[in-house]
């Protein structure tokens, strides 16, 4: 085996530029690859992560009407606003039992009870409608991350304070420390004062939501403390309708959705994403099989002097074919080495040019060395390949042929 | 009873591409351990024909060929392999070292071949074999830039690195002039009286083959004269 490695190094050294090039063709091939591939995922994850990040995976309601999922284009604007339309006075009665039962899943990350009914906010003439929200804030936190995102004002909420959005703090005119009125269709307003003003990141939100605490809220739309709906968000995205449907299995007098089924276009889309890079992957690892192979064709009519004089020798016709696998094996994973440095430097050099003003990156990339690791491993099997008829027909070649003809 | 290193027996070898060609016609030889002969006969005669039976290069289409007590036919072809490998050292016209090796590497890689690691003390050999042939002081050049007589030199130290019992010959000063060719034979000879190796040279050249000890001569595949050197008494064999 060492002296077969030997005999393919000097093969491939000694015709150096027919090896350089091929090896800067499978480097740059590589490198294509590992830039669309770990774009394309980052694009992915990203999408997922905009849309999904912050807002419910799974939600459980009483009523059949199913809810609305925050529904955005790829580029992160809001197409259905999110949940305005739910209008259920359905409470759960047992909703604590539930969320303790959600909570003990270990596919669930968190659980939000919500008190969530419309309602109108007032001050002075100003008046809007609004979505009022009763959570608990440590909980709220698991999915909506409002405490982090309080631009102005403080994020507690004690009975008697609400938190709004920047957008709703606007039409107001009011910041933290005003008095508003909130008040229900057809029932007397309430005072209440803003303890601070969130951005969630989405205009829907912080144009509608009033947050205020969970027993305040359901006290505020009759619910007798409690929620009408369970919101949760599970660890593995792509699990959300499977978690969904055993709980609907559990619960089957409850209306539960997940957000992959309210979302089957985004989904639709993010999986032809995924295949056209399988396809670009394919097409790459074809033109580098394609390259070695012929490459390597030509190496072996070259070097049939020496194939030849090497069996004349003794040498066994299964180890000259292995000497020619060996050479594309080489190929390919010192190929794919410098490709993956060239490719992971691409990726960098993408990031660091292309970032929001805030100087986040655009795409976030998160770079795995399995994802590495298997490029290499299958460049240097397309490679192996690729020396497979060149193997064999220069393990074939009749020494006496080469002899003859001198 | 005279100690054989090599026995045919009716050797009969046919090409069947482009059209069927019978180039030996049973040829019966025997060449006695640490010999040294001559093949001639003149251009398709079968020469390098019968050489190539003889290295298990290729196979009979009839007969037998016994080297040092194997018979050839019997082997597998990993088997022959080996076989040519250990047994066997060719010298070819066309110096046929590999390029992409130095000097010292090429001597050493008939021994590589078989131990697949370098040997110290095969390496060591191989530098005598060098100096010996004369090219002791181009070890480390590249295989590819040296002159068609240090080729022929380097190709013959190739061919004794594995002590083969058989060395054959296929013109191997036909690239040479013929003071390099002297200094080929001279060098054959030399082996051959040192080391006691069989050796059998294929040559056009009937000068060159009466400095060896017996010369055999083929005409359309047949051996028409055998003749020994020493006593310069010819015995011509009627088939
Ligand atoms: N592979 C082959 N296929 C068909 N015919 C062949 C083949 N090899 C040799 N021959 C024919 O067999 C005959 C003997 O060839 P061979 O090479 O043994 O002769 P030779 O005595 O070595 O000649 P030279 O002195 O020119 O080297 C020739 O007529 C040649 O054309
Ligand atoms: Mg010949």
């Amino acid at each position: 085996m060492r002296f077969d490695l030997k005999l393919a190094a000097r093969f491939l050294l000694a015709g150096k530029t027919q090896t350089g090039l091929i090896f800067v063709g499978i480097a740059i091939g590589v490198a294509v690859l590992i830039f669309l591939t770990f774009l394309i995922s980052g694009l992915g994850d990203d999408i997922i992560d905009r849309t999904i990040g912050n807002s419910p995976h799974i939600t459980i309601t009483r009523e059949d009407q199913p809810l609305q999922f925050a529904q955005r284009s790829f580029n992160g604007r809001p197409v259905i606003p999110e949940d305005a339309s739910r209008t259920t006075r359905e409470t759960i009665d047992e909703w604590q039992y539930i969320v303790r039962g959600l909570e003990n899943d270990r596919r669930i990350k968190s659980v939000v009870p919500v008190a969530d009914g419309p309602g109108f906010i007032l001050r002075g003439d100003l008046e809007e409608a609004v979505a009022i929200r009763g959570m608990d804030l440590e909980a709220a936190d698991g999915i909506y991350d409002i405490s982090t995102r309080i631009v102005n004002g403080s994020p507690d909420l004690v009975a008697g304070t609400i938190l709004i959005g920047v957008t709703l703090a606007e039409k107001i005119k009011a910041g933290p420390g005003d008095a508003v009125q909130i008040r229900l269709m057809g029932e007397d307003p309430e005072s209440y004062l803003i303890g601070g003003i969130f951005d969630l990141g989405v205009e829907t939100l912080n144009q509608r939501w009033v947050l205020m605490n969970r027993e305040r809220a359901a006290f505020l739309l009759g619910f007798e403390n409690g929620v009408n709906v369970i919101e949760a968000q599970v660890n593995e995205v792509f699990q959300s309708q499977y978690v969904a449907a055993e709980w609907k299995h559990l619960l089957p007098r409850f209306q539960i959705d997940s957000w992959e089924e309210a979302n089957r276009q985004l989904l639709v889309g993010l999986q032809s994403q995924e295949s056209s890079s399988y396809t670009i992957q394919f097409f790459v690892l074809l033109a580098i099989t394609l390259a070695v192979s012929s490459v390597l064709a030509i190496s072996a009519i070259q070097r049939s002097k020496q194939i030849g004089i090497l069996k004349a020798m003794g040498i066994r016709t299964r180890r000259i074919g292995r000497v020619f696998l060996l050479q594309g094996a080489v190929l390919g994973f010192a190929g794919s080495l410098l490709g993956s440095l060239l490719g992971v430097g691409l990726l960098y050099f993408f990031v660091s040019v292309s970032r929001t003003a805030d100087g986040d990156p655009i795409v976030p990339i998160t770079l795995t060395v399995t994802g590495i690791s298997a490029i290499v491993l299958i460049t240097t099997a397309a490679g192996t390949l690729a020396a497979y008829f060149p193997a064999r027909r220069s393990a074939k070649l009749d020494p006496i042929e080469v002899i003859r003809d001198g | 009873m005279v100690n054989l290193l090599v026995k045919t027996s009716n050797l009969v070898k046919d090409y069947v591409k482009p059209t069927r060609l019978r180039v030996l016609h049973g040829i019966d030889m025997e060449l006695e351990r640490g010999s040294f002969a001559s093949l001639i006969g003149s251009s398709g005669s079968g020469k390098s024909t019968l050489l190539h039976l003889l290295g298990a290069l290729d196979r009979p289409t009839e007969g037998e060929v016994i080297i040092d007590s194997v018979n050839v036919n019997q082997l597998t072809d990993d088997e022959l392999s080996d076989f040519r490998n250990l047994k066997v050292g060719f010298i070819f016209q066309f110096h046929y070292l590999l390029p992409e090796f130095s000097v010292l590497e090429n001597v050493l890689i008939p021994n590589l071949i078989h131990s697949d690691t370098e040997v110290p003390e095969v390496r060591q050999r191989a530098t005598e074999l060098l100096d010996y042939v004369g090219v002791g002081h181009i070890l480390d050049k590249n295989a590819g830039n040296i002159s068609g007589g240090e080729q022929q030199r380097t190709a013959i130290a190739r061919a004794f690195i594995n002590q083969p019992k058989l060395i054959l010959a296929d013109e191997p000063t036909g690239n040479l002039d013929s003071v390099n060719s002297d200094k080929v034979l001279d060098l054959l000879r030399k082996i051959n009286n040192e080391l006691g190796t069989t050796i059998l040279l294929v040559t056009h050249d009937k000068t060159l083959a009466e400095k060896t000890d017996r010369i055999i001569e083929i005409k359309d595949g047949r051996i028409i004269a055998d003749t020994i050197q020493n006593n310069k008494q010819s015995n011509f064999v009627t088939k």
